[in-house]
C-alpha cells in the first residue's frame, strides 16, 4: 500500500457533461493560506469563475460545481476526524453552502488518493459516478434512481473498501433543500442534494483504503492526538452530548427560552421536557451510533415501541418537528426522521417551511392542509415535498420563496433562504448575530454563540457588548474547523477545557467575555488544532496563524456570495425576532437588537457598503506569499572598510617603501613606459591606481577607461578573503576571483609585484602562506 | 558511433563563491534575477540570498516553488532535484544552488547553467562521496575513467559551456546541430592548406541545402584587420552563424569575428582582458583539424593587430565555442610527426592539469582519462596512422585533456614552450615533449602525491603497483621520457627528446643556447607561470632550459 506524507493534494476534477476526468492539482501555497477542505473549495470556486461568471451561476445548472473536499485530518485517527465537507452555490440562498458530513464515503475517497472530487456539468441521464486511486468511471443509474438513501446503498452493495455519497428522492426531484447522505450521516443543509440530482448524478462510490497516509511530524502528531482526546474526554460539555446527543440541549431551551416554539412564536411550551434527551434516553434505551473516529460520540440510536431501531433525531429536527409544530410525541419525530433521512430532505428547513405554512394558513394567507398540533398528515407531506406532488410541490421551494409569493414575510423564520435552526435567538442576542451575518444563511454553526451564551454560560446572553468580537472570532475559528474538517463539537473541548477558562468563576468568566473579548479569548486554548494541521502537513501554523486563516476563508467567502448578489439587507433576523417581544416565555422577554450589532460586526470585519470585504483585500490575499519577498544586500560594512583601508595602506607602501627594492624595480620595469595599473573591487568598490615612472610606481586616480589595465576582484569577500591573507593571490586568481580588462600579460607582473608586497608588509609566518615560496625581497 | 559530451556549465565551488555568481549574472546580461526557494527550505535559501547578494547592491527577489516566476529572467533554484527537475524544460537561464548534502546527492548531472556549491551551505567535508566522479562521468556519456580517490580544494571554479559530438564521422551531426539552433545560413571560415588537402567537402557535404557563405583564405596568424574583413563579409550576407573549420589560427580568427558580430564592436580592444566579454548570443561550431591542442574547448583567442604592433589577448568563459565536431576522419592523414608532438602536446595539457594550482575534482577526471587514452593509442596510432579507433581516442584525449586544461590552467611547461615558440618558432608540440619532464622534476617537491598517484594512468596499474611508493612520482616522469625516446624511435629520430633535437624543415636546428636569456624573460610575462605550483624566476628557468638542451 502506497504511503502519502501529509496530503495527496490531488483533486479529481470531473465533467459530467461528458464523462471525461483530470487532476486538479491544489498548490501548497493554497494550503497554507486555505487549510483544506471548505477554504480550497472555496479558493476553486474564485479561480474558476470571472465575477459575473459567479453571479450567473445557476445553482442546478450544468455550470454550478459541486465540491466534495476531503480536509488534511481525515483519515489520519484524530478524533472526530471522520468528515469532509460538500461545497457548492446553493439553490436555497443563491450564494455559497458548505456543509459537513461524517459518513464514510469522505475516508474512501481520501484512501483512494483524493482529496476531494470537484463535479462540474450535468450528465445527461441518471449516473452513478465510480472513483478509485486509477481515477473515475461512470454508470446509468437505472433501477437505482428512485430509490432511498439507505435502500441505494444497500443496493449498491458496498465492499468494506467502499463509501458511497447519494441523493434520495428529494435530491432527484431538486427539492431546495434536499441533502447528501454517506452511511447513516448526512450533509444536510443548502440543498446541496438538489444540485447533485440536478447534475443527474445518484450517487458516488469510492473505492478506498488503497492509500494510507503519515503525518509529516508524526511525534509532534501523536502528542497532539494524545492531549486531544484527554481534553475531550474530560470535558463538561461532551460529557452531556456522550449521554443525549445534541437533544441534552432541550432542557436547556427550556430553561432559557431558547426552544422554537409554534415557528418560534412563543420561546416555551410546557410540554416540551417530553421531547427532552433524558426523557428519550430512558423511553428509547439509547446507545450510540455516531461518525467514524468519533469520540465526543453526540449520534444515538435506540428501540421504538414498534420494535424498531432508530437514529435518534438531533435536537434541531426535535425542535423543529416537536414544539415547533406542537408536536410532543418523540416517536412521531423519531419516525419522520427516518423518512427524511430516507427521502434526503433536510430537516430543519423541512420543518421550517411546514411551520411557516401552519401560520400562514392559521393567518388566512395561504390555506394548507397543515396546521399546529396536527400532526396526522405530517408523514405523507413529507413524501409530497421529496416528490413535489400536491402541496408539496410548493413546500419544496422553501419559506423564503414561498413568503415572497403570498406574503408573510415576517414570520418566515429563514435568513438568506436557510430556515433557522431550533435556536430562538432572543434568548441569545449573539446567537442572533451569529444567525444574521453568516454567510451560508440561517444556520446555527456559523458561530454558535449560544453555546458560550447558554449552555456554557460563559457570557451573560442580552448585551450586545463584545458580542460582534466573538461572532468574528468564531466564524473565523468555525472556518478554519470546516477546513481542516474536525467535527465542531469536538473543538468545545478542545477550546474549554485549559484550565484558566475551565476554573475562573462564572461570573468574572462573564464580565471578561464581553468587556475584553480578546483577554478572554487568549485564556482559550485552540493550539491543538494547529498543531494537527503542523504535524499533519509539515507546515508551521500557530493557533492565531489558523484564526487568520479562518478569517482568510471567511471573507473569501462573503466575497463570493458578495458577487452572487448578496446584498446588506440580508445580513438580518426576521422580523419575528427583532420586533416580537412578548412570548409565553416567563423569563427575560427580548428582542434582538440585531441592526446596532450588524454594524459593529462590519466595522470589526472592515466591510464596504456591499457588505463584504473590499476587492483590494481579496486581491490582496490572492497574491499573499506570492508577492516576492526581498533579500536586502548583504554586504558586511566592516569587511568594507577593513578591504578600503588595506588598499589605502598599499597606495602609500607600494610607491614609498616597495619601490626602493631592486628586486621590485625589476618587476616594474616589466611593464611599459607610463603604464596605468588599477587594482580595484568589483563593481564599484574601493581602488587602487599606480603608474610607472622610472622605474618606480607612483599613486594616482584613475578611472577603469583611462587605465592600461584594471585587475578586478570579483565581490568584496573575494577582496576579504585576498586581503586577510586568507588566500595567496595566485589562489585568488586559480579560483577565478580576479578578472582583468585591458592589457591581460602583465596580470603575471602585478601578481608578482603583490607577492612581493606580502612578503615586505607581513610578518614571515603570515607571509609564508600567502606567498608560493618566501625569499627575502632585496 | 557518435558520442556526446555535455557541457557542464559553470561549477562554481568553495568558499564566497555565490558572491562571485553575481559577476557571471551579469556577464549574461542579467536584468532581474530571483531566488526560487524549495519548499521546506525557504530559510537556507535566504541564505543562499544572503551569500549571493553579498556581491550585489541592489536587493533580490525571492519566490516560492509555486511564486509567480514569469517577470524574471534568470533563476536561481535553491534545493534540490525536485526543484530543478520542475523547471526543466524552463529556456532561461538558471543557477542552482543544491542547500544540502542531500541535495548534492540528487545530482548525477549539469541540471543548470551554473551550479553553484557555497562553502557556507555545504561544508566542503560534507561532499558526498564520489559526487565529483559522478558528475564528470555524465558529461561524457561514460567515458571518464576513474582516477580514484577525490581531492576536493578548498575553492574551485570549473566552466564548459562546449557540447562536443566526437566521432568517426561526428561531422553527420552538423545539419542537426545547426537546425537546432536555427541557423539557416552560416559563416564557414577555413584557410588554403585544407582546402588543397580536400577535407572542405567533408563539410560542404553535411550543408545539403542550406546556403552557406565561404571565407578560406585564413593567414596562419589571426589578425585584426582580416577579422574586421570577415565580419563586414557576415553583415553583408546575413548570416546567422559561424562555422570554424581549421587549426589554431582559423579558430582565433573565428572567435575575432564572433566577438566583432555579436557585439558589434569595431575596436575589439576594449574587450581585451578576462571577464568582460559578455554571453555571445550567435552560434559558433568549431571543427578542428588537429588533434592535441584542444582548442576547441579553450577561452582564448589571440588576435594581432600589426598597424599599433601588439596582440590582443582575449580570456573569457564565454570564448567557447557553442559546439566541437571531432571526426576521426579529418586527422586520419596527420603524418606521424605531427601525430607524435600533438600527441604529447596533449599529454603536457593533461598532466599540467593535473598538477597545477587550479586543478580540481572535475578537471582531475578528465585529465585522468585523457592520459590513460594516451598511453593506449599514441603510439599505435603513429604507428599504424590510418587506423581510425586510434585516431578517435586520440581526439577524445585531446579534447579533455583541453577542457581540464581551459579550467585548471597550464603551467611552467606552457611558460617556457610558449616562449621557446615565440623566440624561436620551433613547432608547439615539440617544446612540450621536451620541456615536459624537467619541468615536472623542478615541481617534484610540491607535487608529489599527484605525480605519484598519476603513475597508474601514464604507465598502467601493474607498474604503479610493483613501483615503491615513495619512487613513483620519480617513475612517472621517467615514463614520460620514455614516451619520448619511443616516439622519437618511431618517427625516425623526428620527435625530438632534447631541445636541440628541434629542426626546421630543411634540418637547421631551432633553439640555441643565446636565445636563452630571451625565453627565460618572456616566459616571466607568460600568463601560464601564475598557475605553476612552483615560484619559478629566471635563474630557474635558464636551468631547466640548460638541462634539456
Ligand atoms: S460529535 Fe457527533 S457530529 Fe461530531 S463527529 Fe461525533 S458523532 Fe459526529
Ligand atoms: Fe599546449
Amino acid at each position: 500500500m502506497k504511503t502519502i506524507k501529509g496530503t495527496s493534494n490531488r483533486y479529481l476534477d470531473i465533467n459530467l457533461t461528458d464523462s471525461t476526468w483530470s487532476v486538479y492539482h491544489v498548490s501548497h501555497q493554497d494550503l497554507i493560506d486555505f487549510l483544506g477542505a471548505k477554504g480550497i473549495a472555496l479558493k476553486i470556486f474564485h479561480d474558476r469563475f470571472s465575477r459575473d461568471g459567479l453571479k450567473a451561476i445557476d445553482p442546478l445548472g450544468p455550470d454550478n460545481l459541486l465540491i466534495y473536499s476531503m480536509g488534511v485530518m481525515l483519515s489520519t485517527g484524530a478524533p472526530c476526524s471522520g468528515r469532509f465537507e460538500v461545497v457548492t452555490k446553493s439553490p436555497l440562498t443563491g450564494l455559497m453552502v458548505g456543509s459537513s458530513c461524517g459518513g464514510y464515503f469522505g475516508e474512501a475517497c481520501k484512501t483512494a488518493g483524493w482529496d476531494g472530487v470537484i463535479l462540474s456539468g450535468a450528465a445527461p441521464e441518471p449516473t452513478v459516478l465510480r472513483i478509485d486511486s486509477g481515477g473515475a468511471s461512470f454508470e446509468p443509474a437505472g433501477a437505482l434512481w428512485g430509490q432511498g438513501t439507505h435502500e441505494v446503498q444497500e443496493s449498491l452493495n458496498l465492499s468494506p473498501k467502499e463509501g458511497a455519497a447519494v441523493i434520495g428522492p428529494a435530491g432527484e426531484n431538486k427539492v431546495l433543500y434536499a441533502n447528501i447522505c454517506s452511511g447513516h450521516r448526512f450533509a444536510g443543509r443548502g440543498g446541496v442534494g438538489a444540485v447533485m440530482g440536478a447534475k443527474n448524478l445518484k450517487a458516488i462510490v469510492a473505492r478506498g483504503k488503497e492509500i494510507t497516509y503519515e503525518p509529516a511530524r508524526p511525534e509532534l502528531f501523536d502528542k497532539t492526538l494524545e492531549k486531544s482526546k484527554k481534553y475531550i474526554h474530560r470535558n463538561g460539555v461532551t460529557k452531556s452530548y456522550r449521554l443525549y446527543g445534541t437533544n441534552a440541549n432541550v432542557r436547556y431551551g427550556i430553561k432559557s427560552g431558547f426552544s422554537p416554539v409554534r415557528n418560534f412564536r412563543d420561546r416555551w411550551h410546557e410540554e416540551t421536557e417530553k421531547t427532552s434527551g433524558e426523557a428519550m434516553a430512558e423511553r428509547y434505551r439509547t446507545r450510540h451510533s455516531a461518525c467514524r473516529h468519533c469520540s465526543v460520540l453526540c449520534g444515538h440510536k435506540g428501540h421504538y415501541p414498534d420494535g424498531k431501531i432508530r437514529q435518534i433525531p438531533e435536537y434541531e429536527t426535535i425542535g423543529m418537528f416537536g414544539s415547533n409544530i406542537e408536536n410532543f410525541d418523540p416517536d412521531k419525530i423519531g419516525i419522520w426522521n427516518e423518512e427524511m433521512n430516507e427521502l434526503g430532505i433536510d430537516t430543519i428547513s423541512a420543518g421550517g417551511t411546514m411551520a411557516w405554512a401552519m401560520e400562514a394558513a392559521e393567518k388566512g394567507i395561504r390555506p394548507s392542509e397543515l396546521k399546529f398540533g396536527e400532526p396526522e398528515n405530517i408523514s405523507s407531506l413529507l413524501k409530497d415535498i421529496a416528490y413535489r406532488k400536491g402541496e408539496g410541490a410548493e413546500l419544496a421551494e422553501g419559506s423564503k420563496k414561498l413568503s415572497e409569493i403570498y406574503g408573510g414575510t415576517g414570520f418566515a423564520i429563514h435568513v438568506k433562504g436557510i430556515e433557522v435552526a431550533a435556536y430562538d435567538p432572543r434568548a441569545s442576542w449573539g446567537h442572533g448575530l451569529g444567525y444574521a451575518v453568516h454567510n451560508k444563511g440561517g444556520c446555527h454553526l456559523g458561530s454558535y454563540l449560544i453555546s458560550l451564551e447558554q449552555l456554557m454560560g460563559y457570557m451573560p446572553p442580552h448585551t450586545t457588548m463584545g458580542k460582534a468580537q466573538w461572532v468574528v472570532f468564531m466564524e473565523d475559528m468555525f472556518s478554519a474547523v470546516n477546513s481542516l474538517q474536525v467535527c465542531l463539537f469536538s473543538v468545545f473541548g478542545i477550546m474549554t477545557e485549559p484550565v484558566i477558562p475551565k476554573y475562573l468563576p462564572k461570573f468574572v468568566l462573564n464580565i471578561a467575555t464581553i468587556t475584553m473579548p480578546k483577554v478572554a479569548m487568549m485564556l482559550m486554548d485552540w493550539s491543538i488544532l494547529s498543531e494537527y494541521f503542523m504535524s499533519i502537513t509539515g507546515i508551521p501554523l500557530s493557533k492565531w496563524g489558523l484564526i487568520r486563516a479562518g478569517e482568510r476563508i471567511n471573507k473569501l467567502e462573503r466575497w463570493l456570495n458578495v458577487q452572487m448578489g448578496m446584498t446588506p439587507d440580508q445580513d438580518t433576523l426576521p422580523a419575528r425576532f427583532t420586533e416580537e417581544r412578548d412570548t409565553a416565555f416567563k423569563g427575560k422577554n427580548t428582542v434582538v437588537p440585531v441592526k446596532k450589532m450588524v454594524r459593529q460586526y462590519y466595522r470589526l470585519r472592515r466591510y464596504d457598503n456591499t457588505a463584504g470585504p473590499e476587492d483590494r483585500e481579496i486581491e490582496k490575499m490572492m497574491k499573499r506569499n506570492r508577492t516576492p519577498k526581498q533579500v536586502k544586500p548583504a554586504r558586511s560594512t566592516i569587511k568594507l572598510i577593513y578591504c578600503t583601508t588595506v588598499m589605502a595602506v598599499l597606495g602609500w607602501f607600494i610607491p614609498a617603501v616597495a619601490c626602493r627594492k631592486t628586486s621590485v624595480r625589476e618587476e616594474v620595469r616589466a611593464l611599459p613606459d607610463d603604464f596605468k595599473l588599477r587594482f580595484a573591487i568589483w563593481p564599484s568598490g574601493p581602488a587602487l591606481s599606480l603608474m610607472r615612472v622610472g622605474d618606480r610606481l607612483k599613486k594616482v586616480a584613475l578611472t577603469e577607461e583611462e587605465a592600461d589595465m584594471t585587475v578586478y576582484l570579483k565581490s568584496l569577500e573575494a577582496a576579504w578573503l585576498l586581503l586577510t591573507f586568507q588566500e595567496s593571490t595566485c589562489g585568488s586568481e586559480a579560483a577565478g576571483r580576479l578578472m582583468v580588462k585591458g592589457d591581460l600579460p602583465h596580470t603575471c607582473t602585478f601578481i608578482r609585484l603583490m607577492d612581493k608586497v606580502e612578503i615586505l608588509l607581513l610578518p614571515r609566518f603570515l607571509a609564508k602562506r600567502a606567498v608560493k615560496k618566501w625569499e627575502p625581497v632585496k | 558511433m557518435i558520442r556526446e559530451f555535455k557541457a557542464a556549465g559553470t561549477v562554481l565551488f568553495g568558499k564566497a563563491m555565490a558572491a562571485q555568481l553575481v559577476v557571471e549574472m551579469e556577464q549574461q546580461n542579467v536584468k532581474k534575477p530571483v531566488i526560487i526557494a524549495q519548499r521546506g527550505f525557504e530559510g537556507r535559501a535566504r541564505k543562499a540570498g544572503k551569500l549571493l547578494t553579498a556581491g550585489l547592491y541592489h536587493s533580490l527577489d525571492m519566490i516560492g516553488e509555486e511564486g509567480d516566476h514569469e517577470p524574471y529572467d534568470f533563476l536561481i533554484l535553491a534545493g534540490g532535484k525536485s526543484l530543478t527537475d520542475r523547471f526543466r524544460d524552463d529556456e532561461r537561464q538558471k543557477a542552482h544552488f543544491p542547500l544540502s548534502p542531500a541535495h548534492l546527492e540528487e545530482i548525477s548531472e549539469p541540471e543548470c547553467q551554473f551550479l553553484v556549491i557555497d562553502n557556507a551551505l555545504i561544508n566542503r567535508r560534507n561532499i558526498p562521496e564520489g559526487f565529483f566522479r559522478k558528475y564528470s562521468r555524465s558529461l561524457t556519456g561514460g567515458l571518464v575513467l576513474d582516477s580514484g580517490e577525490e581531492i576536493i580544494p578548498r575553492t574551485f571554479a570549473y566552466h564548459n559551456r562546449t557540447v562536443v559530438s566526437h566521432g568517426d564521422s561526428a561531422l553527420e551531426k552538423l545539419p542537426e546541430i545547426l537546425s537546432r539552433r536555427g541557423v539557416r545560413k552560416p559563416l564557414l571560415l577555413t584557410d588554403q592548406g585544407i582546402v588543397s588537402a580536400g577535407l572542405l567537402d567533408y563539410v560542404t557535404k553535411e550543408m545539403e541545402n542550406r546556403p552557406f557563405v565561404l571565407f578560406s583564405e585564413i593567414p596562419s596568424d589571426s589578425r585584426i584587420d582580416i577579422v574586421n574583413s570577415i565580419a563586414e563579409l557576415y553583415k553583408k550576407e546575413h548570416c546567422d552563424g559561424i562555422l570554424a573549420f581549421g587549426g589554431g589560427s582559423v579558430l582565433d580568427t573565428g572567435k575575432g569575428v564572433w566577438l566583432n558580430v555579436s557585439l558589434d564592436v569595431e575596436d575589439l580592444n576594449r574587450l581585451a582582458g578576462s571577464g568582460f566579454i559578455p554571453r555571445l548570443s550567435i552560434p559558433f561550431v568549431a571543427i578542428p583539424t588537429t588533434s592535441g591542442t584542444g582548442s576547441e574547448v579553450t577561452k582564448v583567442a589571440v588576435i594581432s593587430d600589426p598597424e599599433r604592433g601588439r596582440k590582443m589577448l582575449f580570456n573569457s568563459d564565454n570564448l567557447q565555442p557553442d559546439y566541437a565536431i571531432l571526426d576521426s576522419r579529418l586527422t586520419a592523414s596527420l603524418p606521424p610527426f605531427l601525430t607524435s608532438i600533438t600527441g604529447m602536446d596533449a599529454m603536457t595539457h593533461a598532466v599540467e592539469a593535473f598538477t597545477c594550482i587550479a586543478k580540481n575534482p572535475l578537471s582531475d577526471q578528465l585529465a585522468w582519462t585523457a592520459i590513460s587514452l594516451l598511453r593506449d593509442h599514441l603510439t599505435a596510432a603513429v604507428e599504424d596512422p590510418s587506423n581510425l579507433k586510434h585516431r578517435r581516442a586520440l581526439a577524445a584525449a585531446s579534447n579533455l585533456a583541453g577542457s581540464a586544461f581551459s579550467n585548471s590552467m597550464v603551467g611552467l611547461v606552457h611558460s617556457i614552450g610558449h616562449s621557446v615558440g615565440a623566440v624561436c618558432h620551433a613547432p608547439h608540440g615539440s617544446c612540450m615533449s621536451v620541456l615536459l619532464p624537467p619541468v615536472l622534476r623542478y615541481n617534484k617537491e610540491v607535487v608529489k602525491k599527484d605525480l605519484a598517484r598519476l603513475l597508474e594512468a601514464v604507465a598502467g596499474k601493474e607498474v604503479y603497483d610493483e613501483t615503491p611508493r615513495d619512487k613513483r612520482a620519480e617513475r612517472t616522469i621517467a615514463e614520460l621520457e620514455l614516451y619520448n625516446m619511443k616516439l622519437k624511435e618511431l618517427t625516425g629520430g623526428r620527435h625530438p627528446s632534447k631541445l636541440s633535437d628541434i629542426k626546421n624543415r630543411d634540418g637547421g636546428q631551432l633553439v640555441r643556447e643565446e636565445d636563452f636569456e630571451a625565453i627565460a624573460e618572456t616566459s616571466l610575462g607568460d600568463g601560464s607561470i601564475i598557475y605553476n605550483p612552483v615560484e619559478a624566476r629566471k635563474k630557474d628557468i635558464l636551468m631547466i632550459l640548460k638541462e634539456c638542451y
